[in-house]
């Protein structure tokens, strides 16, 4: 009752020391607040960056130097498109293709088109021509489709292709009645004693170079190899990974199967040794720009998480701080209260009962302008340790001010 | 029977350099309907004494009684609430506190309505001759004099059988001066309270029914 009773007057009165406690109140709350959000923020950025930077892995010889014309086995390439494969004798759980996406392959025949064979004339078919550009000429190159075709002809299985405006009017005189281009494919570039298939091809668009290659889906290529070879053989592969948090997941798997890059790898030593004869290839994690990226981002939060603690103790420090001086200025009063009969309790309690509303205003303020900020963080439990600081000052200096000494100082003439 | 008393009453505290025996020995019987006054040099151990017989401090050996009762045993907070009341030469209001808040305070604490806290409170304030157009006033807006009254006044309130007063008049010019003592003899000899001021004006000492002395914090009864 006589809590209400001075509270009430206090309150009322002594609006603008009110006002100056719950603005300092609104801003620790609120500093916090935005401190934690800026935290998140960069958590989010770092969640962010492990989807936005695509990391690519590519095949290719022992010592990393070359990554096409590599002759990839097709066992190589089955690690990265089938959905299951067999390590140690024993069919793999989690399959190796499931860690990747967009595999990027190239594989190559020789194409003759009334000239004979040449080393120059390669027919390549790729997945897409999205690839990185040291696996796919194609990519960079601006293509001109023509209409009906575009880009998606790499994904499809249709006997269409994309020919170098060197080649192009050479090839459109030679078309046959349906209007295709009927090549003659083989393995190698030597004419003598290869077995040859012909494949009709829809020419779909040109790409301007002096190149004599012709590119394909993939599957035209690899029709053709299994009819010539039995078996698949690409050039180059590479691809992205499908999630890069689970990046040293999968290296560690592709570990089992590549040799690590050694650009120093001496031919000599590489075939003499039954580990790395062992492991044809080598592979290539392209995760430069990702890391540089994650070490700045955690550079940056790790600073943030070693302030957190700090700024936390410095934010209780001023609540206690500005707890005990809102009321210590005011000893006199309690000091008053005392004398006139009021028990320390009811003192004690007044100054919670003030503190209490002191918060809910400061807090609410902060609140409300937390709303327009939207990346704030609300900490609950450093409104809660803040709240118990300044509750935790104000209750010393009541009972400071409370005290014998506390009450001796009425007799003091000011 | 005194209303209080003190007996055989000792303090001392201690100061950087030294202990301090504010009061010595010191015994007294206090009774209702009378005022008195309270002299002596400055550390001589007036106030000291008086803090005792508020409840504001404890002595280290004697004991004060109140109509019988040993303070120590009584809840002082009760006591100052209902019994004793102090009035302090810096008047000692709630700034913040309108002067009819502030007499209303003690009753508040006596647990009065908010109504019949304002309506005693009133009525004091028109004892000690503040009219209603003092009663919303916040105390700065008041001269020494005025407030001095309203602390009265909160002591009028409460009924208080026992007026402790530490130099009511140390701040006030003459004319206040006569005007808080004649209304602090008044509350001795028409309400039949027990009044005793600490005071260094002669003119206080010279309105008291009885004048005690204080040398070295030994306590010696003069002739009024």
């Amino acid at each position: 009752m006589i809590v209400f009773f001075y509270e009430k007057t206090r309150l009322r009165r002594g609006v603008w020391q009110t006002a100056s406690i719950v603005l300092l109140i609104a801003l620790l709350c609120a500093f916090f607040a935005l401190f934690n959000g800026f935290i998140r923020q960069k958590e989010r950025d770092m969640d962010e960056t492990y989807t936005a930077i695509p990391v690519t892995v590519a095949v290719s010889d022992l010592t990393g130097t070359k990554t096409d014309d590599l002759e990839i086995t097709d066992y190589i390439i089955n690690y990265f498109l089938s959905d299951q494969y067999v390590y140690g004798g024993e069919l793999q759980e989690k399959a190796f293709s499931s860690y990747v996406k967009d595999v990027y392959l190239k594989a190559s025949v020789y194409y003759s088109f009334g000239a004979g064979f040449s080393n120059l004339r390669k027919l390549s078919g790729i997945t897409s021509v999205a690839a990185a550009s040291e696996l796919n000429p194609l990519s960079g190159e601006p293509i001109t489709y023509f209409a009906g075709y575009d880009e998606s002809i790499f994904s499809s299985d249709k006997a269409v292709c994309v020919v170098s405006t060197a080649v192009a009017e050479e090839l459109m005189q030679g078309k046959d009645n349906n209007g295709n281009v009927l090549l003659t494919v083989q393995m190698a570039p030597a004419a003598t004693g290869e077995a040859s298939t012909q494949i009709a091809f829809d020419v779909a668009g040109t790409y301007l170079s002096e190149s004599q290659t012709i590119y394909c889906p993939f599957s035209c290529v690899a029709a053709a190899q299994t009819e010539l070879d039995g078996k698949v053989t690409g050039d180059s592969l590479s691809a992205t990974v499908r999630d890069n948090r689970k990046l040293d997941e999968f290296r560690q798997i592709l570990q089992r199967h590549f040799a690590q890059v050694d650009p120093s790898g001496h031919r000599e030593e590489i075939d003499t040794s039954p580990v790395l004869r062992y492991h044809p290839f080598a592979i290539t994690v392209h995760d430069e720009m990702l890391r540089e990226t994650l070490n700045a981002l955690n550079r940056n939060l790790q600073t943030l998480y070693r302030l957190k603690p700090m700024f936390a103790c410095m934010e209780v420090m001023i609540g206690a701080a500005a707890g005990f001086f809102y009321f210590h200025i005011r000893k006199r009063e309690f000091a008053i209260a005392r004398s006139l009969g009021t028990k320390r309790l009811e003192a004690v309690l007044a100054v919670f009962a003030e503190v209490c509303v002191i918060f809910a205003l400061g807090s609410g303020l902060g609140a409300i302008v937390l709303l327009f900020i939207r990346e704030a963080g609300i900490y609950y439990g450093m409104a809660a340790a803040l709240f118990l600081a300044a509750n935790a000052g104000a209750i010393t200096a009541c009972l400071m001010a409370t005290g014998k000494s506390g009450v001796r100082l009425l007799r003091e003439v000011e | 029977m005194p209303v209080l008393s003190a007996q055989n009453l000792s303090y001392s505290y201690k100061t950087k350099y030294q202990t301090v025996q504010a009061v010595k020995d010191v015994s007294c019987d206090l009774n209702a309907g009378t005022f008195y006054a309270l002299i002596g040099k400055s550390g001589s151990g007036k106030t000291t004494l008086l803090s005792l017989l508020a409840g504001l401090d404890t002595p280290q050996s004697g004991a004060v009684l109140v109509n019988g009762q040993n303070l120590r045993e009584m809840d002082v907070d009760m006591y100052r609430r209902k019994q004793a009341s102090v009035i302090y030469q810096s008047y000692n209001l709630f700034p913040l506190m309108t002067v009819r808040e502030n007499v209303m305070y003690p009753l508040k604490l006596l647990r009065h309505s908010d109504a019949g806290a304002k309506n005693e409170a009133q009525d004091a304030l028109k004892k000690v001759g503040l009219d209603e157009s003092y009663w919303k006033r916040l105390p700065a807006m008041l001269s020494g004099g005025e407030q001095q009254r309203v602390a009265i006044a909160r002591t009028l309130a409460v009924h208080a059988q026992i007026i402790l007063a530490d130099e009511p008049t140390g701040n006030l010019d003459t004319e206040n001066s006569a005007q808080i003592i004649g209304l602090l003899s008044g509350l001795a000899h028409e309400e039949n309270c027990c009044v005793v001021v600490v005071t260094h004006d002669s003119e206080a000492a010279k309105a008291a029914d009885i004048v005690f002395r204080m040398d070295s914090g030994r306590l010696k009864e003069e002739t009024a």
